[in-house]
């Protein structure tokens, strides 16, 4: 097993050791060996992380927070929460008086921010902590609450904190609620949902999302939300490296790789253009859109071509397949 | 559901299929090549012209991975089989391209197949003792060891040395299993056609 030593630069996984044999990099009594390991310590985890399912840890979390790209000011809330809730905890403990503060949310940032992926996190982040019995998450929007008639609205908004209680509600797109004016059923779900964050103050934790512009606007013509909500994250934009690395991310996820003239392609494009694009642009979603097309676009190039096809070129990205998205 | 055969060159691999698939049943076979270029060839043959023209006794015969189905039934269990014959795994970096390419393809089955049949030729293990734990059967045991579908086959018990070369794979690996078999003579096909029935779920 002297091979081990030189797993550092090696291959990583078995689909790489595949690549190594056809690329002739390596001979098959090696790969087997390695092929040994990388069984042993994929086993390995699944059996510690079936312990851990049954009780994670508030570092767990927080480590799979500090995974996702970008989003630094959010991390630094999130971990000053965390904070706050142990210290409250221990406070409890030693029978200090507990502050009773409410932690419902208010998400703030374009589509493809990460919101979403943040409410997650947060489920599980308060389950760890025992603030939230489940710590699931529901994700409702406007259509979910309000209903047709009058005390429909009502029922299906309670319907709704019912499924999601000793969870996570995350209504997205939150200032639809408030779109239809002073008659419009909307308001009815708005009230429906800050007696219930009142109410199952211990059992539910309520997110509201949105766009940044449409959200000021709808804390303001509601002030009663402000104070309810207290915790107000702003989700930036990415930034152009941001997405270069999500895109780096998301492509190996797929078992693909960035040929080097599309990586630095794609990474100009998304720099120069950083400023001209439309609102919902500049985020993570569009990259994976990107992503996606090239790799259809992939496999139409291959399939065109008449020749044996390698792993390598089965993997790789190149910028023709993506050049062709913003020609038109 | 696949079942991989796999092993060093000239083991018996082919064979093995063949004398499997008829014994299980099949009266003729319809064989399955990939190309590389993703066209799959498809062939039928009876028993003894298969045997005649995709066995050889010197040189290795298969350069591709071809498959055949065969319905396993016995009772109430019932289940479609795909047993696919590899190329001889030879030792060290081939110089041909397409060689490593079946190499590469051989061991991306050997990761999700649901049974592997390690086939090595038991007669020839006493002469091959200085192998040593770097070789690919050695490497192909320690991996299977930890798989339930593994199954190291011992093939061509009827040749002379056979019978040592079972005794010393018993010995140093007491918690694999083995069966003993010959493709010739069709000993042991019994044992594998209960191991596969065991090994559907």
């Amino acid at each position: 097993m002297g091979d081990l030593m030189s797993l550092d630069t090696g291959p990583g996984s078995p689909e790489e050791v595949l690549y190594w044999i056809e690329a002739g990099r390596m001979a098959p009594e090696t790969a087997i060996s390695l092929f040994t390991t990388f069984t042993q310590s994929e086993q390995s985890p699944p059996r510690r992380e079936r312990l851990d399912a049954e009780k994670e840890t508030a570092d767990q979390v927080l480590r799979d927070l500090n995974r996702l790209v970008g989003l630094d000011p959010i991390k630094q809330v999130v971990e000053d929460i965390r904070a706050f809730v142990q210290v409250q905890a221990l406070r409890q403990q030693s029978g200090l008086k507990s502050n009773q503060q409410s932690l419902h949310m208010i998400f703030s940032g374009s589509p493809g921010t990460g919101k979403t992926t943040v409410a997650r996190i947060m489920g599980r982040l308060f389950q760890a902590l025992q603030v939230l019995p489940k710590g699931h998450l529901v994700e409702v929007e406007r259509a979910d609450l309000v209903g047709e008639y009058i005390g429909h609205t009502a029922q299906k908004t309670r319907e709704v904190v019912k499924r999601a209680l000793g969870g996570v509600l995350f209504v997205d797109e939150a200032y639809a609620l408030a779109r239809g004016g002073e008659k419009d059923f909307g308001k009815e779900a708005i009230d429906t949902l800050v007696a219930a964050s009142e109410n199952y103050r211990d059992q539910l934790l309520v997110i509201l999302a949105g766009y940044p512009d449409e959200m000021a606007w709808f804390l303001s013509a509601n002030p009663g939300l402000l104070s309810r909500f207290p915790i107000r994250l702003d989700f930036p934009d990415y930034t152009p490296a941001d997405l270069v690395q999500i895109a780096r991310k998301l492509v190996r996820e797929r078992d693909y790789l960035l040929s080097p003239d599309a990586e630095s392609n794609l990474h100009r494009l998304l720099s120069a253009n950083a400023d001209y694009w439309h609102k919902n642009a500049g985020n993570a979603r569009m990259v994976r859109n990107m992503l996606e097309h090239a790799i259809r676009r992939q496999a139409a190039r291959l399939t065109a071509r008449n020749l044996p096809l390698s792993r390598h070129d089965l993997m790789t990205l190149a910028w023709s397949d993506f050049s062709g998205e913003f020609r038109s | 559901m696949n079942l991989l055969i796999i092993g060093r060159p000239n083991v018996g691999k082919t064979l093995l299929m063949i004398n499997l698939v008829a014994y299980l049943g099949l009266r003729e076979i319809r064989i399955d090549v990939q190309d590389d270029d993703g066209v799959r060839r498809s062939q039928r043959l009876g028993l003894e012209r298969a045997r005649r023209q995709l066995v050889s006794l010197e040189a290795s015969k298969t350069i591709r991975i071809q498959a055949v189905a065969v319905d396993v039934a016995a009772g109430h269990q019932h289940a479609r089989v795909m047993v696919l014959d590899t190329p001889g795994i030879s030792l060290g970096i081939s110089p041909s391209l397409d060689q490593r390419r079946q190499t590469a393809l051989t061991l991306e089955y050997l990761l999700s197949a649901r049974m592997i049949f390690h086939v090595m030729d038991a007669s020839a293990v006493p002469s091959h003792r200085d192998q040593g734990p770097e070789g690919f059967d050695a490497g192909l045991m320690e991996f299977g060891r930890h798989k339930p579908g593994y199954l190291l086959v011992a093939n061509k018990m009827d040749r002379p040395g056979s019978h040592e070369g079972l005794r010393i794979l018993k010995d140093n690996y007491r918690d694999v299993t083995i069966i003993p078999v010959s493709s010739a003579t069709r000993r042991g096909f019994r044992d594998l056609k209960v191991w596969i029935l065991r090994a559907i779920p």
